[in-house]
């Protein structure tokens, strides 16, 4: 219980600390955003009236409260890029099904395929699949997943013409559809994932291969294969849960550029373009969430950490 | 793996051997971009546009009719010079930061530690984009964004080194000898931390260049017609369907040149 409240406190505060962080961060753009938002010709009542309304003729620390507050109700003001004005969460929200979407057929994938590689390859230990498997794991590793996105492109979509590049379907369309759409993208964000988790999982599991108890296994008469899945794939897993939490941040930040590739109305497009489009209400807005899911997932993580292996919670 | 080469009586792993070879390739094509390449990189030649690759053009030619391989040897040498001075910037600043920390600790460290974790949550490539959002893009300031990123890393490695390291017999005895902190931290202790400081620094050249590429790619980097690997890149994906070569080349070279490090480094550890 004790163990849950400090790790509650400190997610709080570094939640806190990612608000003040990304709310000043964009305090220091030079120029006036109320000049940026209606033109140069404006007249100068129109700027002070836009000010007063945007409150920004008052303090910085009232500023930031008004936002705050404003952004627990999931409301983050108005977006500056399209013609029509639109609320930053409704813009948002819009995006978001695709981002999640992306994120959880990635993550699945990785789990899906790196677990029995690792177990295959950490059991043919300094063999030839295990050699062959490493070497791959390197050279995936080493793929910038933008560029594995333009390559599935070409093979699937251009060459074996399995999807049609560029025919991303509505989920509210056809769901069916843009799931198998979405698989491609899923792939260019968990192949190189995948390639770390199986050499982490596998040096994971030889180093849990050395231990005594093991051996205690192998004298009793356990097979090599029962030992394995009974006895160390159990202790090997559970850094491996770590692992694959922290992969989140790197997901996310794949699913950010491989959007981009297979032009995909997600967040990691609509961030990119407003930026492009200095629309700042957006960007605070994207980081903001983006951060809080990644900090909130792994505060989960911890907790499901501590009730999986009780010896953290001694430390 | 445990297949070892034996060279000259020292045993060295097969892949620290395949990854100083890839990376010596690397190297040397960087190298001559700066001096010689078979065209100039960014003269346009609107009778090329889109050509194949072929005898006078072993790549083949963008959509402005450029000659790739030239591109691709600018474009990789622009990208070799981001990577190397973020790496410098995060390496000199992580070292000052992570030595002093580690070396003298107190509430101080406790309070950087705290923000450093806040900071590891974060995709680096978000917080880039927000750098990028907040001071412009340009070579010069993903330069400055992403150095700035990579402080905290080798801070961490190197305090957590320091703190080993402060309690070792050979600084009592330089402490004994009246030698200073600064001299302690930086002639005595510093030296002793190559054996982490080496693998980090080239990982975190590997994350440099992927960094960098990811950024240009997206248009928020290295800006035209300067030719970067991410920036080819990103020009290349609208004649993904007519002239593939184009994405290859760029593609290809950034794997490659992480390829090689990552072989390197691994090789070097007790992996």
């Amino acid at each position: 219980m004790k163990y849950t409240l400090k790790k509650l406190a400190t997610l709080i505060v570094s939640l806190l600390i990612t608000s003040v962080l990304t709310f000043t961060a964009f305090q220091i753009i030079p120029g006036d955003s109320a000049l940026n938002a209606l033109g140069m010709d404006a007249t100068k009542e129109q700027l002070e009236r836009y000010r007063e309304e945007m409150g920004l003729n008052k303090s910085l620390p009232v500023r930031y409260i008004n936002w705050l507050k404003g952004a627990l109700k999931g409301d983050f003001g108005y977006s500056t890029q399209y013609q029509m004005q639109m609320k930053v969460s409704t813009l948002i929200k819009n995006r978001l099904t695709v981002t999640f979407w992306l994120a959880v057929m990635s993550f699945l994938l990785i789990v899906v395929i790196s677990i029995p590689l690792g177990i295959f390859a950490a059991g043919k230990k300094n063999g030839i699949p295990d050699s062959f498997i490493t070497l791959i794991t390197q050279i995936f590793m080493s793929v910038p997943p933008f560029f594995l996105g333009m390559l599935i492109t070409l093979i699937f979509g251009i060459i074996l013409k399995w999807f049609t590049p560029g025919s991303y379907i509505n989920p509210g369309e056809n769901f069916g559809q843009f799931l198998r759409f979405m698989i491609f993208p899923a792939i260019a964000v968990a192949v190189p994932k995948i390639a770390m988790t199986v050499k982490f999982l596998r040096s994971s599991l030889l180093r849990e291969m050395e231990l005594d108890y093991v051996r205690t296994a192998k004298s009793k008469g356990m097979t090599k294969a029962r030992i394995l899945i009974r006895h160390i794939l159990k202790n090997a897993l559970i850094p491996v849960i770590t692992f694959l939490a922290m992969m989140l941040a790197d997901i996310l930040a794949g699913a950010i550029l491989v959007e981009q590739v297979f032009n995909l109305p997600g967040l990691g497009r609509l961030l990119v373009s407003s930026i492009s489009n200095r629309d700042y209400a957006v960007v605070q807005a994207i980081i903001l969430y983006i951060v809080s899911v990644v900090i909130i997932i792994n505060f989960i993580v911890d907790l499901i950490y501590q009730w999986i292996d009780p010896r953290v919670k001694r430390d | 793996m445990k297949k070892m080469v034996k060279i000259k009586g020292k045993t060295y792993h097969l892949n620290y051997i395949l990854g100083l070879v890839i990376t010596s390739l690397v190297l040397l094509i960087v190298i001559i971009g700066f001096f010689y390449t078979p065209y100039d990189p960014n003269t346009m030649n609107a009778a090329l546009k889109n050509s194949p690759p072929s005898l006078m053009h072993p790549l083949g030619t963008d959509n402005f009719g450029r000659d790739i391989l030239s591109r691709v040897m600018v474009g990789a040498g622009t990208t070799y010079v981001i990577a190397v001075s973020i790496v410098l910037i995060g390496a000199f600043f992580g070292t000052v930061v992570g030595a002093l920390t580690g070396y003298f600790g107190g509430w101080l460290d406790e309070v950087i530690m705290r923000f450093n974790d806040v900071l590891t949550a974060i995709p680096s490539i978000l917080l880039a984009l927000v750098f990028v959002s907040i001071f412009g893009t340009g070579t010069y300031n993903i330069i400055f964004a992403l150095g700035i990123l990579f402080v905290p890393s080798y801070a961490r490695v190197i305090r957590s080194e320091f703190i080993v390291l402060r309690e070792r017999d050979f600084v009592n005895n330089a402490k004994l000898m009246g030698a200073g902190s600064l001299r302690i931290m930086f002639i005595h202790i510093l030296p002793n931390t190559r054996n982490v400081l080496i693998p980090a620094l080239l990982i975190g050249f590997n994350n440099a260049v992927l960094a960098e590429a990811g950024l240009s790619y997206l248009g928020l980097g290295v800006q035209p017609p300067q030719a970067s690997l991410g920036r080819m890149l990103s020009e290349a994906q609208s004649y993904l369907l007519d002239s593939p070569w184009y994405a290859l080349a760029p593609g290809l070279m950034i794997i490659l040149t992480v390829l090689g490090f990552s072989l390197i480094s691994g090789g070097m550890g007790n992996d």
